[in-house]
């Protein structure tokens, strides 16, 4: 499909899932991930979904990773490659350790 | 981007324009990566961004160095440029608050990009990044009631208003994009939330996002949509620049080693 129409198509589907949900608001993740080791950030779609539709996105902090944060296993990814490729990283314990948590609002 | 280190601006672009005319007083410029659009803020001319949290983790980027000076409280208010998250990905890194803005609202013309001049697509926007919630909409109310479109014809004229919510909230989680899992604790922290959000008496539905492939796919047609001619060149000079610096260099220390053996000549 063509870009700019794909585009307008796509942005008209959320139009009615926002007001078919009657939403004031949308809570996510920002990122499957928090801070990486160096070079390492990977998937954006979380970020990048709302610059496509071009709808307003704020990041509001809720803390730390915390002890109880168990890493669990490979097992939990639930879709392709690329996700278990990057769900991995999570497994740098020491490495994330004090990496700041937030969600991302609309 | 860091080759235009070498090629300063003559002149403020549209939102430094406005600020000062308000009255900020803008005390420093921070780092990005060579290229822009990269979620980690490392070049060859500053260096590397560091993560105050933690050292051997990622500040984010592109606006990575807005986001580790604001997390060390070296400034309580600064602007990032989005794209695809570097507004977002540097406050997630950093733990701080950071807003991408609809296109239109804050200006943004007259920044240097390493873009064509008037490349349809994604729009890039302005945006704060800051210690606080109220910073960030101090911010958005100070843009949009200081008539933006004067600045920049991109901007609509749309004034702020300050809108309330005149019936109970209601609000959709979302737990994971259907493509990539979310770690535990950004499970956790999405969990809490919505139970926070539910136990203070919001309406909360949970819901997923529609068609979220699909749309990563054109957004990545839409980013090279002039094949990357530009950063490709843009890369290209910035090595060439290099390169002749590197000559300067060796021709500057050749005339000293020159200047150093005429003088023990003299001696």
């Amino acid at each position: 499909m063509d870009l700019n129409a794909g585009r307008r198509k796509l942005q008209a589907v959320y139009h009615d899932f926002w007001l078919g949900s009657n939403l004031d608001a949308l809570i996510l993740p920002p990122a499957p991930q928090t801070a990486t080791p160096f070079d390492e950030w990977g998937p954006i779609n979380y970020t990048m979904l709302w610059n496509f539709l071009d709808y307003p996105a704020t990041i509001i902090p809720t803390g730390r990773i915390q002890e109880s944060d168990v890493v669990d296993g490979e097992e939990s990814t639930l879709y392709s490659e690329a996700d278990l490729k990057n769900y991995k990283l999570c497994k740098c314990r020491n490495s994330t350790k004090r990496a700041p948590l937030t969600r991302l609002a609309r | 981007m860091t080759y235009f280190a070498n090629k300063p601006a003559t002149e403020y672009s549209a939102l430094p324009k406005l600020l000062l005319d308000l009255g900020a007083v803008l005390y420093c410029k921070t780092n990005v990566p060579q290229t822009m659009m990269t979620a980690d803020s490392d070049n060859n001319v500053f260096g590397r961004t560091l993560n105050p949290s933690n050292l051997k983790l990622t500040a984010g980027g592109s606006s990575g160095g807005e986001g580790s000076l604001i997390a060390m409280k070296g400034s309580v208010l600064g602007i990032g440029t989005d794209i695809a998250g570097s507004i977002r990905i540097p406050s997630v890194c950093n733990g701080i608050y950071g807003a991408r803005p609809s296109s239109g609202i804050v200006p943004f013309a007259g920044q240097q990009s390493p873009e064509d001049p008037g490349m349809p697509g994604i729009e890039v926007v302005a945006g704060p990044m800051a210690t606080s919630m109220r910073a960030c909409s101090f911010f958005m109310k100070t843009i949009m009631s200081a008539e933006p479109w004067r600045y920049d014809s991109s901007c609509l004229h749309l004034r702020w208003q300050g809108q309330q919510s005149s019936r109970k909230p209601r609000i959709g989680v979302v737990f994971d994009d259907g493509l990539y899992t979310p770690f535990p604790p950004v499970r956790r922290a999405i969990q809490e939330a919505a139970q926070k959000l539910r136990d203070s008496g919001v309406d909360v539905v949970e819901l997923r996002l529609p068609n979220v492939a699909e749309a990563v796919g054109i957004t990545y047609g839409m980013f090279a949509l002039d094949g990357c001619q530009v950063s490709t060149f843009d890369t290209t000079q910035a090595l060439a620049n290099a390169f002749q610096l590197s000559l300067f260099k060796i021709s500057s220390r050749q005339a000293r080693s020159r200047k150093s053996s005429l003088s023990r000549g003299s001696t």
